[in-house]
């Protein structure tokens, strides 16, 4: 027995850096959506983290929406999370008080003590970090939850207990993580685009995203899929053709609907679509939309070549 | 038809920081698809749609100019294709037959003459993991979807819409006509592959009571 979740809070969920090799049979990568943070979190505790691109798992954690998580360490643990902002608390077995721990840093969590998420200040999802990563049975060569199919493990509820894995890869560099630390104030909301492969059947291409008044993060989004809608309803971009044939998409593809919204696939979206893809982020740009909450503001600017 | 793509002839499009969408005029995605697996070396993976490919790099390991190069004038020779042929069980027993029937101004025994028939392919896979778009529908049977989706498609549903066939490997909402069920195991994550129906697959419907 090593980390027990008292408390999933909104929702938790287990993620690594995904699955590989698997869109041709319709399953998604799955994995953290905020990557950067993902690997800020495993860096601060020591565990080896593929590169953004390679095809290679990568250690387990958790992904944790707004806030509310609770856990207890059974043992001594170095942890860390990331991600959102926000205050976080540990309550030692020994004490009555509880102290206040930073983000964006590794600590020990003693055996015993509980950790508590509070609810985020800024950004959406957090990741907690354990040194070593979660030890869960690997399902198609990874452990990440997939919330909309169910492959992979299930999503943290009360009293799930996690170990810790045997065999990742773990180094001596705990606290150096070589990956800039964001939070939502420092990152930049203008995310740059570069032109999907039907930006011709908007009007206007991607200048109908980039010469906008900005897009609002619609409360519908989620894992598969966040919405955005214009702020300015005259800007919603005119589709000139609606059936499509479906294409292979990926994670960080803009669609946009007939309804003038737009969506941008998130990591459990699916592996084909057949609304026109007007515009493409870059892994950067993903991240940045993992943590924009529903009512904020989003920005397009042309990606440079 | 000849087997060969001439050289330099396909449309290739930086589609993200690290893909290539390469649009099959010439092949079929899926002929495409084996190909790029059976050279491995940059790309790391692939996956296809209707009428395109979608291929996957690394661009801290791989030079994509070189790759693009490579995709735009790969020979594909569609006869080098793995064709897995499958035989399924099917239950003709769905509940829009009556109305497949009446929409092509066929008798139900004659939708399901004409559809168990056919020989279909494994197009591409998509919209949920193990569910496969087959072609090789008689144009007969094409209908758009219908006006009202179902909230609930029960799992092994067989159906069509438009000029595909498939059959949902869980219950899903669904928007498809139902023509029957199927028992086979269509998805298992526990079995790599874990899709039955693979890009390249091709099946015949056996009708059973």
């Amino acid at each position: 027995m090593t980390l027990e979740v008292l408390n999933p809070g909104i929702q938790s969920i287990i993620c690594d850096a995904g699955r590989f090799g698997l869109a041709r049979y319709g399953v998604p990568r799955s994995g953290a959506f905020d990557r950067g943070s993902y690997t800020r979190a495993n860096q601060l505790v020591g565990n080896d983290v593929p590169n953004e691109f390679a095809s290679d798992s990568g250690p387990a954690s958790i992904e944790t929406i707004f806030g509310g998580l609770r856990v207890q360490a059974h043992r001594d643990l170095i942890v860390a999370v990331t991600g959102a902002t926000g205050p976080m608390t540990v309550l030692d077995h020994d004490a009555d008080d509880k102290h206040f721990v930073p983000r964006e840093a590794a600590f020990t969590l003693t055996r015993g003590s509980r950790l508590h998420v509070a609810p985020a200040e800024t950004g959406l999802r957090s990741y907690l970090a354990v040194r070593g990563g979660f030890g869960i049975a690997a399902i198609l060569g990874s452990r990440s939850t997939d919330t909309n199919s169910g492959i992979g493990p299930a999503k943290l509820a009360k009293r799930h207990i996690l170990e810790i894995s045997p065999d990742t890869g773990v180094n001596n560099h705990i606290s150096q993580p070589n990956v800039e630390a964001l939070t939502w104030a420092t990152y930049d909301q203008t995310i740059p685009i570069r032109p999907g492969s039907h930006a011709n059947l908007i009007d206007g291409g991607i200048s109908a995203l980039t010469e906008s008044d900005g897009w609002t993060v619609s409360p519908t989004s989620g894992r598969n899929g966040v919405r955005l809608a214009p702020r300015v309803l005259t800007q919603r971009p005119r589709v000139t053709a609606d059936q499509l044939s479906s294409e292979p998409t990926l994670c960080g593809a803009i669609q946009a609907l007939p309804s003038g919204e737009l969506v941008v696939l998130g990591p459990d979206g699916p592996t084909t679509g057949g609304y026109p893809v007007v515009a493409v982020l870059d892994r950067a740009g993903v991240d940045v939309v993992a943590q924009a909450r529903p009512g904020a503001v989003l920005r397009f600017t042309a990606a440079p070549d | 038809m000849t087997p060969e793509t001439p050289a330099g002839s396909r449309d290739v499009i930086r589609y993200s920081q690290d893909s290539f969408l390469v649009k099959c005029e010439a092949e079929a995605p899926v002929d495409f698809l084996q190909k790029i697996d059976r050279i491995g070396g940059h790309a790391l993976e692939a996956h296809c749609g209707e009428t395109s490919v979608l291929v996957r790099f690394d661009p801290t390991q791989t030079d994509p100019a070189e790759l693009a190069t490579t995709l735009e004038t790969l020979e594909v020779d569609a006869s080098e294709t793995k064709r897995k042929h499958l035989r399924l069980r099917i239950r003709y027993d769905g509940p829009d037959l009556a109305d497949i029937a009446a929409a092509t101004d066929l008798s139900i025994g004659q939708v399901i003459t004409l559809h168990s028939q056919a020989t279909y392919q494994v197009a591409f896979a998509g919209f949920s993991p193990g569910f496969a778009y087959l072609t090789g529908l008689p144009k007969q049977l094409h209908l758009p979807r219908r006006n009202t989706p179902r909230a609930r498609v029960p799992a092994g549903s067989l159906a069509i819409a438009a000029h595909y066939c498939a059959i949902y490997p869980n219950s899903t909402p669904g928007g498809w006509h139902l023509l029957g069920t199927s028992n086979a195991e269509l998805f298992n994550p526990d079995r790599n592959p874990p899709a039955l129906l693979r890009p390249g697959t091709s099946i015949t419907f056996e009708p059973v009571q």
